[in-house]
């Protein structure tokens, strides 16, 4: 046999050779894989190593974050050996990233996630960490924050708490207004004693004396999230209260649903959807739309920027008083820690301290404005009241609720939310703008859609 | 016959100016229709210099009452390192491009000029995997970035371009080159060039065109990567210009103040697409022009031998 080979056939087996080579020092060493399994910390983890320590911060990027960074370097000065890394990333984004890097194993030690968007796909498989076992061993009080945050927090694959609330919101019923156009109408100004009745009297005026392509309000109602607080405010639900069931069809649910489509057909108050010119908020502070009905945030942040001395921005809870039922949706900006950091206890600690009255209060006196968390005193404070004039309407009128009031999460127990809110919208709308005649059996076909959606097992 | 010479000259000069009210109506239309395509840019410059109230008034002016220059210093002080982006961006498309063009001509050229068994099978296989959506492979992509150790650094972002260049590219060359007559290569084997020297000596000046389509193409698809950086890079100074923009990110909700300063982005960030929008579509009657292309030039024969494939180049 000849040892002899071509040129060609050297460079074959030589091309080979290197090639495993090169991937085989590239491979790090092989692990036991093991299938993906729920984390609960059932006893506190062990103590992190000495010495310098860096935790992965995966934040919002951009203006809003600010506070989540202040609270990271606040964390730094008291605690030196410890440096927080901070990951942006855009609100949106998040919804790609975080679950490809939980997917890979990669996730950061702690992470923003919005309660209703975000935090509810992950936290029912198990992602994240119970915090229970933590906030026991410490004795967290969690007498310092709403009640209502903190249940829509509880969303382990056990309903145990996986998450701290930052950033709270009730709903989408706080009533903005201009105040200066409503003095040139000689209207009186809005107030949150107004039943419905009242208020669609007021916008009826308010409308006979807009210019062509104004309008008075665009509440939303066509998604829904949004039309989920206005159904609950009419003492129905779409997303009941144990999240397993569809109210669509309730009657309560239709009438405040009839009254949203009353208010575009009949009563010519809310644009179409060919009318809307560059989104509702946007109209508004263009003041071709003269009023705007969301949570106080979502209109307050960027407002006097947004604005300057154009106009005054007047606001209240609504609906509210007037004997009628305020619906509410709780909602918040959580953190949370991942599953299988290593760093639990120091996450915890930044955790603590993102949540706590010192930063909540930080974050409404800041430059963005947000909202204060989820602690009772920060909502109370003077100087978040002298800041944010809105806060304050929200604080006090939080102060009369019940907590049969609270109200539950808008999303489905089985985490589908993205389908449940874009069936719910792309059906909706249809029938809201009269694209799809607004009839009994239209209703009962979107509501067995929506709760075939309910039914399904969680992903 | 001095009547026909005149009713001649007459004539001629008719002709000579149609032919001029010709051309001016056809740079007035086409003046007028650069405007209309520019109109968004001149629309997003102006927007950049207003203050965010301005943002909101209707119907909206076209240019600010007072220019805020300011704007795009505000840029820099918001996002210290809004430059590191261009950097970072600019090291991911030279490495890419570089990358994918090499490599997808090599691979093009085997595809197109090599006769070995399971060829049409493979080739049939590298054109399947357009068809996959980049979710499908997201996750097994950043698994292999993580074991690689590449998580965090601009890696994945053109490596992957090292190996193959992408199959559109691979199939875009590869039927150019099929256009290319093989007498050439034949010729050029005759006269003793191996595949390679028939490759970078004969093939690739005919390949000028296509290599700078691709180029292009690899330049504004690396520019325009977003989803990439989104997932594999953590640390903001490593962001490319596409991620970065999203420090001036807004909520669902819209919020406004930042409007204007992500305004000033975008000029700034559009200006390095403008070279390549040119030179991808040069102007008629040169080979190429541009910032990365030269005109063609009729090249010394090495050897006798070839000389007569040169003339063609000419």
């Amino acid at each position: 046999m000849s040892l002899k080979g071509t040129r060609r056939e050297f460079l074959k087996y030589a091309g080979i050779v290197a090639t495993g080579a090169v991937v085989a020092s590239c491979a790090p060493k092989a692990e036991p894989t093991s299938p993906p399994e729920k984390v609960a910390a059932t006893q506190p983890p062990p103590k992190a190593p000495e010495g310098k320590i860096e935790i992965r911060y995966m934040e919002r990027a951009g203006l809003l974050g600010d506070f989540m960074r202040h609270a990271s370097r606040l964390y730094e000065e008291r605690n030196p050996n410890i440096t927080v890394k901070n990951e942006p990333a855009g609100w949106g984004d998040l919804a790609d990233k975080v679950p490809t890097m939980v997917a890979a194993g990669t996730m950061a030690d702690l992470a923003f996630q919005h309660g209703a968007y975000m935090l509810p796909i992950l936290a029912k498989k198990g992602a994240w960490l119970d915090l229970t076992p933590l906030a026991e061993r410490d004795n967290h009080d969690f007498s310092v924050y709403y009640q209502w945050a903190l249940d829509t927090c509880r969303l382990g694959p056990k309903d145990e708490l996986v998450a701290m609330p930052m950033g709270v919101h009730f709903g989408q019923n706080e009533l903005h207004w201009n105040v200066e156009m409503f003095e040139r109408m000689g209207i009186d100004q809005p107030h949150d004693q107004m039943t419905k009745q009242e208020w669609l009297e007021m916008m009826i005026k308010v409308q006979e004396q807009l210019p062509e392509g104004s309008f008075t309000l665009d509440p939303g109602w066509g998604e829904h999230f949004n039309t989920e607080c206005h159904s609950r405010s009419w003492g129905g639900y779409i997303v009941g209260p144990e999240r397993k069931q569809c109210g669509f069809s309730l009657p309560e649910t239709q009438e405040a649903h009839r009254w949203g489509y009353d208010l575009i057909h009949e009563y010519g108050l809310v644009p179409n959807r060919e009318q809307v010119q560059e989104g509702a908020k946007a109209m508004f502070y263009a003041e071709t739309m003269a009023t705007f009905l969301n949570c106080s945030a979502n209109v307050w942040v960027g407002f006097t920027e947004a604005v300057g001395d154009k106009f005054t921005l007047g606001h209240c809870v609504w609906p509210h008083g007037g004997g009628e039922g305020w619906g509410t949706v709780p909602s918040c900006d959580a953190t949370v820690i991942y599953g299988k950091s290593k760093l639990p206890e120091e996450a915890w600690g930044l955790l603590v301290l993102l949540s706590g009255f010192e930063v909540s209060k930080w974050t409404a006196v800041s430059e963005s404005h947000m909202t204060p968390g989820a602690v009772i005193k920060a909502w109370h404070d003077p100087d978040v009241w002298e800041a944010c004039p809105p806060y304050k309407n929200c604080a006090l009128g939080w102060d009369t609720l019940k907590p049969e009031q609270y109200g539950n999460l808008g999303v489905c127990y089985n985490t589908r939310r993205k389908e449940f809110d874009d069936h719910f919208a792309a059906e909706w709308q249809q029938i809201m703008y009269g694209e799809v005649e607004y009839t009994q059996a239209a209703v009962d076909k979107l509501q067995g859609e929506l709760q075939a959606i309910m039914d399904k097992p969680v992903p | 016959m001095a009547v026909k010479a005149q009713s001649m000259l007459r004539w001629s000069r008719g002709v000579r100016a149609t032919r001029r009210l010709t051309m001016l109506l056809s740079y007035l239309a086409m003046v007028l229709l650069a405007l209309l395509f520019m109109f968004p840019w001149f629309w997003t410059m102006g927007t950049s210099l207003k203050t965010a109230a301005e943002l909101y008034i209707y119907p909206p002016p076209f240019v600010p009452e007072i220019p805020q220059w300011d704007n795009y210093i505000e840029v820099f002080r918001r996002v210290p390192f809004f430059g590191r982006f261009f950097i970072n961006s600019t090291i991911v498309v030279v490495l890419s491009t570089s990358g994918g063009v090499l490599s997808a001509l090599l691979v093009a050229y085997s595809f197109a000029r090599f006769e070995w068994r399971g060829r049409d099978i493979i080739f049939g296989i590298t054109l399947a995997t357009m068809m996959l959506p980049d979710q499908v492979t997201q996750i097994p992509r950043y698994l292999l970035f993580k074991y690689l150790k590449w998580l965090d650094t601009t890696k994945p972002l053109w490596a992957p371009a090292w190996f193959g260049g992408g199959a559109f590219s691979i199939f875009l060359i590869r039927q150019f080159i099929m256009s290319i007559p093989r007498e050439l290569d034949e010729a050029a084997k005759i006269d003793g060039a191996n595949p390679l020297r028939v490759l970078v000596t004969i093939l690739l000046p005919l390949m000028k065109p296509v290599i700078a389509t691709i180029s292009v193409m690899s330049f504004l698809w690396g520019w325009n990567d977003f989803m990439g950086p989104l997932i594999y890079l953590a640390t903001p100074e490593k962001f490319t210009v596409a991620l970065g923009m999203r420090y001036f990110d807004v909520t669902p909700a819209g919020q406004s103040w930042e409007c204007p300063r992500t305004t000033c982005s975008w000029p700034l960030v559009s200006c390095p697409r403008l070279p390549s929008s040119y030179c991808s579509s040069p102007p008629k009657g040169t080979s190429c022009r541009g910032s990365s292309c030269r005109a063609s030039r009729a090249k010394r024969p090495r050897k006798e031998g070839i000389s007569s494939v040169r003339n063609l180049e000419e």
